[in-house]
């Protein structure tokens, strides 16, 4: 008796165990499919409306919710359109000359604030995350304002300088971070073998940073290529840029034409990003 | 490491040398463009370059999208060798809003009716000199002393329509040629969930007003009151507020009735034959886009020639006839009408008879009473 009911009971905690495997696994299961189904709704929710733009890029019809068969019209409509062209060579110039400006400026102040001691340091602080907090709009209106009172012609410099303006911040905090990361021994370990402090600029820290300010320049050349609001306002005769023209269009008729323009947009904006990674790998490599 | 500093500060030295070369062309001094102007001008004129005239200058035209044929531009440089900047705005609040703000430099401007009327009070336009324009004899007289602007003292029309009834000819054996269809509730309740009204709240007004029997531009609180309650009683039946993108919901078959731009209604009419426009019996609103000089350009000599010479071409027969083909909106300039199209010309919804004619109505400005409107507009859109 004795032996045989710790081994029933044994038999029966084995059951039971087996049972609480099957019941584990059996949720465990249950809620990977959970989580992989919410993924999945959660990409679908993030990738489909960019699927049918593009996929209406190819529709026949000039109305984008209505599929009637497919072409490739559109594309060559966008190719003939010279002012998308000037548009987008617009844009081009100020995103390019915004991104090296504020890539430039905005390095330096990361590297003034981050590794050096001043009175007003925190003054600096709140004035950097300044342009990342104003709304757009105000910014615009500040800006647009202040280009008149300095009785500046708007024109692609002040769409520079709008830009210029509210990128330096994204770029010094990207910059910042990264060098926090980087601590300061390497460059004590230069100026310990004799480097003076140009040399351990340039030779230590500055290769160091390249992947935060890769990443800054990027991410300036981005904020840069799509912004709207602040460019309307401080764009000027002759200086329409893509946003700026693709928001007009919409406002007429929308066709997909803007489809064709955007999945264009889009594939370009995807392999930036490939680039800016094999760059920063580059910069690690040596 | 020095490889790639090298290469970096060439890629570096490339971008620079991209940017910086045609950005002389920002200049909006009016200077002429020299290297990189040819590419970066909007006229789409990389076609003449070779130039049958010499460089006759830039003209800054502020604009709507595709509201020209794009072929014009380059007819003019060959012509002038003017070269003509389109840069646009999206809509007549837009365009006040920016030369409030202090935009100069814009040659010209092509605001609709109302706005006209704002900006000639706030001194942004310069006034007309009617003879330096051969081509002013083509207008048709209907829009020579428009309410906006008398005498034609500041504007030239550019282009017109109206607001009315877009339709599904599937729904109707006899075309809904009443307001009533959308704002008698009964009748609107056929169609309940299925129709769209502008989000626009001058023209929103406009259309009750002129159902009511009264002016679209009234200032009167009490009519505009009774027109309120009765966008209110079939608020229920509408399907939203909407005004870009109603004509490709009447496509999908996600509404069968809209009040809309008749440009508008006739371009979707192209893929869905089905789709049609009316002016209704009560009447309409019309409007009217003009073009407009800047106050800037009105104190340049240089600039006001140019601009002459713009207006003066596309108020040109030939030009203009071309320009509608294109822009399938009517035009007001009658001695136009030789080259329109035959299926432009003959339809009643873009060229109206006579009669019709008589029952539209311009919206307008109502000056400050413009706060009763928003303060009602805005008692609409809150309300359940």
């Amino acid at each position: 008796m004795t032996d045989q009911i710790p081994s029933k009971t044994h038999q029966t905690q084995l059951r039971l165990d087996y049972l609480a495997k099957g019941y584990a696994s059996f949720i465990n299961r249950l809620k990977q499919l959970f989580f992989n189904g919410y993924a999945g709704l959660v990409y679908l929710f993030l990738y489909a409306p960019i699927i049918l733009l593009v996929v209406y890029s190819f529709n026949e019809s000039r109305f984008p919710t209505y599929w009637t068969g497919f072409t490739l019209q559109w594309y060559r409509v966008l190719f003939d359109d010279h002012l998308v062209g000037a548009a987008l060579k617009n844009t081009l110039i100020v995103a390019t000359s915004s991104t090296i400006i504020s890539t430039i400026i905005g390095t330096m102040i990361a590297i003034g604030v981050e590794r050096y001691r001043f009175r007003t340091k925190p003054v600096v602080d709140g004035l950097l995350i300044m342009p990342i907090i104003i709304p757009d709009i105000a910014m615009a209106i500040m800006l647009l304002v202040f280009f008149k009172l300095i009785k500046m012609n708007l024109g692609l410099y002040t769409i520079i300088i709008a830009h210029v303006a509210f990128n330096i911040s994204f770029v010094a905090i990207i910059v910042r971070a990264r060098m926090a990361t980087l601590g300061t021994a390497m460059e004590e370990a230069a100026s310990d073998l004799y480097a003076n402090e140009w040399q351990t600029f340039w030779r230590v820290t500055f290769p160091l940073l390249i992947p935060g300010i890769l990443g800054g320049a990027l991410f300036a050349f981005t904020l840069s290529l799509d912004d709207f609001v602040i460019t309307n306002f401080t764009s000027g005769p002759g200086s329409t840029t893509l946003p700026v023209r693709i928001v007009g269009m919409t406002r007429r008729n929308i066709t997909p034409e803007i489809n064709a323009l955007s999945t264009l947009m889009l594939i370009s904006a995807m392999t930036l990003v490939p680039l800016s990674l094999w760059l920063q790998r580059r910069a690690k490599m040596s | 490491m020095k490889k790639i500093l090298l290469s970096m500060f060439m890629i570096l030295i490339m971008i620079g040398v991209a940017a910086c070369g045609p950005s002389d062309t920002a200049d909006v001094g009016g200077e002429t463009d020299t290297s990189g102007g040819e590419e970066a001008d909007t006229s789409g004129g990389e076609a003449d370059t070779s130039d049958a005239k010499e460089d006759g200058g830039t003209l800054y035209f502020y604009t709507w999208s595709e509201y020209i044929d794009p072929d014009i531009y380059a007819q003019f440089k060959e012509e002038t060798g003017i070269t003509v900047v389109e840069d646009i705005f999206g809509s007549n609040e837009d365009l006040l809003a920016k030369l409030q703000g202090g935009a100069t430099g814009y040659d010209v401007y092509v605001p609709s009716d109302y706005m006209v009327e704002i900006m000639i009070e706030l001194d942004m336009l310069a006034e007309l000199d009617q003879s330096r324009l051969e081509t002013i004899g083509n207008l048709d007289p209907t829009f020579t002393n428009p309410p906006f602007d008398p005498n034609m003292g500041h504007c030239l029309p550019y282009f017109w329509g109206t607001t009315g009834i877009g339709y599904n000819l599937e729904d109707w054996d006899e075309p809904p040629d009443s307001w009533a269809y959308i704002f008698d509730p009964e009748l609107a309740s056929n169609f309940s969930g299925q129709i769209t009204m502008l989000d626009d709240m001058r023209e929103v007004f406009g259309s009750a007003l002129i159902y009511l029997g009264y002016s679209a531009g009234t200032t009167d609180e009490a009519e505009l009151a009774e027109a309120r309650d009765l966008v209110l009683g079939i608020k229920e039946h509408l399907y939203s507020f909407e005004s870009d993108t109603y004509e490709d919901l009447m496509l999908t078959g996600e509404t069968r009735m809209s009040q809309g731009w008749s440009g508008d209604i006739f371009a979707a009419a192209v893929e869905d034959e089905n789709l049609w426009y009316i002016i209704p019996k009560e009447g309409a609103v019309m409007w009217v886009d003009n073009l407009c000089i800047s106050a800037d350009a009105g104190a340049d000599p240089e600039r006001l020639d140019r601009v002459y010479q713009w207006l003066d071409y596309l108020n040109r027969a030939d030009i203009a006839a071309q320009n509608t083909n294109w822009v399938w909106y009517a035009s007001p300039n009658a001695a136009a009408e030789d080259g329109i199209l035959e299926e432009i010309l003959t339809e009643p919804a873009i060229y109206p008879d006579a009669e019709t004619m008589e029952r539209l109505e311009f919206l307008g400005n109502v000056g400050d009473f413009t706060e009763t409107y928003s303060r009602m507009w805005t008692e609409i859109k809150a309300a359940d």
